[in-house]
């Protein structure tokens, strides 16, 4: 059973490498972005020993800050990769195998199209994440290496000035929280892709984008009224899930008055506030509309019939 | 021994257009029927209705089972290989065997591996690197490593060249059939396969025209060679079909004594694609 689900999960890393490539890609332009930051600002520009001297002088609260921000900026630029990845991802999965006329062998074999869409879905909301987050944490202790030579070089202590303020476990416990946040608040649209993918002939991307532009201009000339923008696009602006996923007020010291004012022993785990998002109807709600579109994904796979020539 | 599929009164329907009409046969095991008929005469639906790629109307049962309602428990002892059932292009060929060996609990990776080691297929190649003739030995290596009751082939050699059609057949033969295996098989060369058939089904326009056992076939119907006034004396005993070869004329008798031609002419038994265009002209006239 596990055996059997790992290798449709494998399968689906082999025919899409881009899963594991893209962050692979992302981390490298990452780590030598930082090192030649490092090497040009640090090293000959202000020179590694001015740097470590103005780490000393910011102190316990300027290192925690920039050593933090130093690991959680490049996050981001994986967030964004992962999120078109996962994109186009699901809108291929079930399209590819129609396009490359595989899909008949993979009916030859005893797997069931519940199975199948169901291990699609899983990697695109779970496999590809922890890619991504395994490429995230290697990327942050590269980073920090890269730090360390660095402050080495300019003659101070790495361990004071760049391992004991980082946050790292926390920062990592973070992201962990915040991709299966993700992975279950944007649900419906993975859904969506996957089920334009088994459904659409051809154009998936149009079919799967195209509703979202056109519906809500038709339902405002037809009756005035904005609630399809209101759910579907404003679901798919991240302000909507932050918001769902941090307790309220320590939100605000968080990214409102980054880096300056953040104290010196900020826990960022006391922003988690996983019962807060687990009672927000919206994460529910999304999650019954993931279902409908899933199952629609599965039906598409077993009645579609193509190949009615003969 | 019950029947591998008993199929009575099935129907496809594509919206006016019935590909499958009211069609009832049963094959039995150790049989190697050929699906025979032209295109669009409903051969692959008939198939796929009795892969479970798609639902029909009618009662059909494959090894037991409603193919379409049970497709994950029949397709562990069913094989099939189409010309339309195309490998992953982008699998490296050991991965592929993995893959099936996971998912599949009838498939013995060391008969697929032992299979492989008589081909040129190299295990660290992608499919889209090996030449079709060397597909066609991977997909047959999976085939033959599988423990199945029916092989269904649906045009399985289309685009070969004669070597790899002679050898996928050959290779069927010898290490896959036995008297508790099946083999349903389409084709449009039907020469190719007609000396290994025990059954045989014409199908047209969603109808089944004809369903004998080819020892039924070679009793029942007789090819006249003949010319002048004796093919006059013989076309007063109704063929069912006449064409004329070299200024000689052919007749197809269907249910004629042997021994009223014997005087006539030129007697044997026809061959399946001679057959089939006579029975079809019959049915269509």
């Amino acid at each position: 059973m596990i055996r059997r689900a790992y290798f449709l999960m494998q399968r689906e890393l082999w025919e899409h490498r881009a899963l594991y490539l893209t962050p692979l890609v992302i981390a490298f332009i990452v780590v030598l972005g930082v090192a030649t930051a490092l090497v040009t600002g640090g090293g000959r520009i202000v020179g590694f020993e001015n740097m470590v001297a103005g780490m000393q002088l910011g102190g316990q609260v300027g290192s925690v800050a920039g050593v933090t921000a130093l690991a959680v900026g490049p996050s981001t630029v994986f967030v964004v990769g992962l999120a078109f990845l996962v994109f186009f991802y699901s809108i291929d999965a079930l399209y590819a195998e129609r396009k490359d006329r595989s899909i008949l062998f993979w009916k030859s074999l005893p797997l069931t199209d519940t199975e199948v869409v169901l291990s699609k879905l899983a990697t695109a909301a779970l496999v590809a994440p922890v890619i991504t987050f395994g490429f995230v944490a290697a990327t942050h202790v590269v980073i920090l290496c890269l730090s360390t030579v660095a402050v080495w070089v300019g003659g101070g202590s790495a361990w004071e000035l760049v391992w004991r303020p980082v946050p790292l476990l926390q920062i990592w416990v973070l992201s962990v929280y915040l991709l299966i946040g993700a992975a279950l608040w944007f649900l419906p649209y993975i859904a969506w892709g996957l089920f334009c993918s088994a459904f659409a002939k051809k154009n998936v991307f149009l079919w799967a984008v195209l509703p979202f532009v056109v519906t809500p201009l038709v339902e405002r000339l037809l009756f005035d009224t904005n609630l399809f923008a209101k759910f579907a696009l404003g679901r798919l602006s991240y302000m909507q899930w932050i918001k769902a996923s941090f307790s309220g007020e320590n939100l605000h010291i968080a990214f409102g008055d980054m880096p300056g004012r953040l104290t010196g022993d900020v826990n960022l785990l006391s922003l988690v506030d996983p019962g807060k998002f687990l009672s927000t109807p919206g994460l529910w709600g999304g999650l019954v509309v993931a279902a409908g579109f899933t199952a629609g994904a599965i039906y598409f796979r077993r009645y579609r019939d193509e190949t009615a020539n003969g | 021994m019950t029947a591998v599929v008993q199929a009575r009164g099935v129907s496809k329907r594509y919206g006016s257009t019935r590909a499958v009409d009211d069609v009832s046969f049963e094959v039995e095991p150790g049989r190697i029927v050929g699906l025979i008929g032209p295109n669009g005469a409903g051969k692959t639906t008939l198939l796929k209705t009795l892969l479970g790629l798609t639902d029909c109307e009618g009662e059909l049962r494959v090894l037991g089972l409603d193919p379409f309602r049970q497709r994950k428990q029949l397709m562990q002892n069913i094989c099939f290989v189409a010309d339309v059932a195309v490998l992953p292009p982008w699998i490296r060929v050991s991965d592929l065997l993995d893959f099936v060996e996971a998912v599949h609990p009838n498939f013995s990776r060391r008969e697929a591996d032992a299979f492989l080691e008589r081909t040129p297929v190299r295990r660290d190649a992608r499919v889209k690197e090996l030449s079709k003739g060397m597909v066609t030995q991977l997909h047959l290596s999976i085939i033959m490593a599988i423990d199945a009751k029916l092989l269904v082939l649906d045009e399985p050699t289309l685009g070969l060249d004669i070597l790899f059609r002679k050898e996928f057949y050959t290779t069927i033969l010898s290490d896959y059939f036995d008297e508790q295996r099946t083999i349903i098989v389409t084709t449009h060369q039907v020469e190719e396969i007609e000396h290994i058939l025990t059954d045989v089904m014409f199908i047209d326009d969603g109808r089944v025209v004809l369903d004998e056992s080819v020892d039924a076939v070679a009793d029942r119907y007789v090819e006249l060679t003949t010319s002048g006034d004796r093919a006059e004396e013989a076309l007063a005993l109704q063929p069912i079909a006449r064409r004329d070869v070299f200024g000689k004329k052919v007749l197809t008798f269907e249910g004629v004594d042997r021994e009223r031609l014997h005087g006539l002419g030129e007697v044997k038994t026809p061959g399946l694609a001679d057959l089939f265009v006579a029975k079809l002209r019959g049915a269509r006239a």
